[in-house]
């Protein structure tokens, strides 16, 4: 009977993990604290992106009321909703007019600051139109298609780094050439052939030293700068980051 | 004047291989010292004419030679007319080192040389303009300078662990005896003295009495410089000179690092004698400006103003641009705000450069550098402000390249750890940054501009100008539509672009010089 009960309990609790395990893993979360969205659209957008759940959490955080930048804010909310693990949070800062993407834990590998920057470029006129539901439904799309290993359409990047790699280029180009050109600094003993000296002898042919009186000798004590003491670091430690845009 | 073979009557003219008078007809070898003639200094009056003189009729150069020396080109443009037009008599000349290098050695050395050198112009390998290569003895005064009291500060670590380091620092007093003798300064006018400084040293163990022989096949130009214009110089180069010894030969086996900067040897110019010093010279001619290629006609040391050959700085702009793209698109998202600051940083680099650039123009052009250019154009107070300068005091420069420098650093080292992604503040910090120092430079560069006949130096400051302000405007409007940012930062990009083909133009012009006009020279002698 004993035995019993302890494999029934034991079942119970399995059954309770796997199910709040489920839970946290099959939809993303909505935290609409700006009520930006219609419960409607709430839940077209969980039914529509619960597949980036399988990937990592994921998150719709909106507010009007941020202390500080967007950025801490997400990390903040990373912090204490995730911890480590990998998570997506995109916020919409009312307050400070900016939307972000932020990668939590390892889920930066996949959602690099890059590829926020990216995501919120391509959806921030939605943003500015007042369509946050476009706008969070195109931040999702990106993030999905990036999970499955797609890549991220980014109009302006290749033309703004054309012109930054021509721009440079001449520089560098420039700059290599000139200070190959500059002379170096050399001396201009004029060709006089200096003999094997020692102490207080010739310095040159027909010049040389009288004994030296050394009149002053300051003793300076220079502290080096301390980069080493204290013992190792802990460990741990939060990972993240990400990227915006402003509407 | 000719040297007649005495086996053949042939033409002789000094031979560098075997440093004889070599006779071109019969091949007969002759010591010079045979071939004397009348000098002032030595006082020998063995018969044979002084030098002709001959005056170049492009740009008035005047310069000594013997009959057979009209073959070649004017040292100072380039010109083949040079005329004889007299004969010198005066000639004070004491000493003079025959040319060791032959024309075909100094034609390789330079090839090897300026094979090294990214971007010069093709003309500058060709072997026909090599062949232009004209042998010049200059005239230098070498100044006799006795040392006193010598004044050397150094330091030394005695004690060193990973916390600090205990410095010894000394002054040290001691009397240096004896007399620096020969220190050289070009004296003529026109061989611009940076060019005279780079060329040395010769070894004066080669130097041999004056004899008009040595001139044979070769120019000599005339001295146009007092010599007292040197003095100072001569005191200061031999106080350097003794410092850099004493510090390396002597305080270096007790492990003290001699300060030249602050170190001194008291020292008097007791006097001088006169010199002439072999010289390859090579002018190559572009529009109004010239570039020389100077060979020690001793050691076969090369210095040599150095063009830019633009398509081929295109081209290699094109390649680097090329590699950075692919990096740039494999690591790098640009935005708005960061491609405006790299912007910034890119407009901050041009200012200090083109700056930099436009100084080193007006320099040339007004032989700002040039004392002994400066000896004959009626400037006794900037010569009488260096002659009361103390021994190893240095000129104020201009330091606003090194400024734009740091602050062009400064501004990356934001960009590198993203601090601009917080926003707005850091990059309008950065505008305001670069816009001020953009004005301060736009100010010095329109001033050396008075003097300098190119525009383009004005013209590049400009466009940077302009771009750096379109670019400040964008990032304090900051629009919020992407496509208004990218498209403000793409024309200050295209006109940055712009600005520095200018730069290089500018550049180039720098590493040349103005045709020289010398028709007024007039003979100062010694």
């Amino acid at each position: 009977m004993k035995k019993r009960i302890a494999m029934l309990l034991t079942l119970l609790l399995l059954a309770a993990a796997l199910s709040t395990s489920a839970l946290a893993a099959d939809t993303i979360v909505i935290d609409d604290g700006a009520k930006l969205l219609t419960v409607t659209e709430e839940a077209a957008l969980k039914a529509q992106y619960a597949e980036i759940t399988q990937y990592m959490d994921a998150a719709i955080v909106t507010t009007d009321s941020v202390s500080g930048s967007t950025e801490s804010f997400a990390e903040r909310y990373a912090i204490n909703h995730y911890g480590n693990d990998p998570a997506v949070i995109f916020v919409i800062d009312m307050d400070n007019r900016q939307i972000y993407v932020y990668s939590n834990g390892s889920a930066l590998r996949t959602i690099s600051r890059a590829d926020a920057r990216a995501i919120t470029d391509n959806i921030y006129k939605d943003a500015s139109r007042g369509d946050y539901y476009a706008c969070a439904d195109g931040a999702f799309r990106q993030i999905l298609a990036k999970c499955q290993g797609e890549r991220l359409a980014r109009p302006v990047k290749h033309i703004t780094n054309a012109m930054i790699a021509v721009l440079f280029g001449v520089l560098i180009n420039y700059f290599l050439t000139v200070s190959s050109r500059r002379p170096k600094k050399e001396r201009r003993t004029n060709g006089a052939v200096a003999v094997n000296v020692s102490r207080q002898m010739a310095v040159l042919p027909g010049i040389a030293l009288a004994v030296p009186v050394v009149l002053s000798s300051v003793r300076h004590y220079k502290e080096k700068s301390s980069s080493s003491g204290g013992g190792g670091g802990g460990g741990g430690g939060h990972s993240g980051g990400g990227g915006g845009h402003s509407f | 004047m000719a040297f007649r073979c005495s086996s053949c009557g042939g033409n002789i003219l000094f031979d560098i291989d075997s440093q004889s008078m070599k006779c071109q007809h019969c091949g007969s070898e002759f010591p010079p010292e045979q071939y004397q003639v009348k000098n002032k200094s030595t006082q020998t009056d063995i018969p044979e004419a002084g030098l002709s003189l001959f005056t170049c009729g492009g740009c008035g150069a005047e310069l000594q030679g013997t009959e057979d020396s009209a073959v070649g080109f004017c040292p100072y443009c380039g010109g083949q007319s040079l005329l004889q037009t007299g004969s010198d008599s005066e000639n004070e000349t004491e000493f003079v080192l025959p040319f060791q290098i032959s024309r075909k050695q100094c034609a390789e050395l330079y090839r090897d040389y300026a094979k090294k050198v990214r971007y010069l112009p093709k003309d500058f390998t060709k072997s026909e303009h090599l062949d232009s290569f004209t042998g010049i003895y200059m005239p230098y005064y070498e100044y006799d300078v006795q040392m006193g009291q010598s004044h050397i500060e150094g330091t030394k670590t005695v004690e060193s662990n990973s916390r600090y380091e205990v410095i010894n620092t000394y002054r040290i007093d001691a009397t240096v005896q004896g007399d620096y003798c020969g220190v050289p300064f070009d004296a003529s006018r026109y061989l611009d003295d940076e060019i005279a400084a780079r060329t040395m040293p010769f070894d004066k163990n080669k130097e041999r009495p004056f004899n008009p022989a040595y001139l044979s096949g070769f120019y000599a130009d005339v001295s146009t410089v007092p010599a007292e214009t040197y003095n100072r110089d001569a005191e200061t180069q031999a106080s350097q000179d003794i410092v850099a010894e004493v510090g390396e030969r002597v305080y270096a086996q007790d492990g003290i690092r001699v300060d030249p900067a602050v170190s001194y040897v008291e020292a008097r110019t007791k006097g001088h004698h006169s010199s002439l010093l072999p010289m390859w010279f090579l002018t190559w001619r572009k529009g109004d400006r010239v570039a020389y290629a100077v060979v020690n006609g001793e050691s076969g040391k090369v210095v040599s103003d150095l063009p830019v050959d633009m398509k081929a700085f295109g081209i290699g702009c094109a390649v680097i641009a090329a590699v950075l793209f692919a990096v740039l698109e494999l690591f790098f998202q640009p935005t708005p705000i960061l491609t405006s600051v790299l912007s910034l940083v890119a407009g901050i680099l041009m200012a200090a450069s083109v700056r930099s650039s436009t100084k080193r123009i007006f320099e040339k052009e007004t032989h700002a550098n040039d004392k002994g250019w400066a000896s004959g154009q009626n400037a006794p107070e900037e010569t009488a402000q260096e002659d009361g300068q103390t021994a190893g005091k240095k000129k104020k420069k201009d330091k606003g390249g090194h400024l734009g420098l740091v602050l062009a650093i400064i501004i990356a080292v934001f960009v590198a750890y993203g601090m601009l992604d917080e926003g707005i503040s850091l990059s309008a910090g950065a505008a305001v940054l670069a816009l001020l120092y953009l004005l301060l430079s736009v100010r010095k560069v329109a001033g050396w501009q008075k003097s300098v006949p190119e525009k383009q130096p004005i013209r590049a400051i400009l466009l940077v100008l302009l771009g750096v302000i379109l670019n400040a405007a964008i990032v304090f409007i900051s629009p919020v539509n992407d496509a208004w940012y990218y498209m403000g930062d793409a024309i200050c990009i295209l006109i940055l672009i712009l600005a520095s083909v200018t730069m290089t133009k500018v550049y180039n012009i720098g590493t040349t010089r103005p045709l020289p006009k010398l028709f007024d020279r007039e003979e100062v002698g010694s």
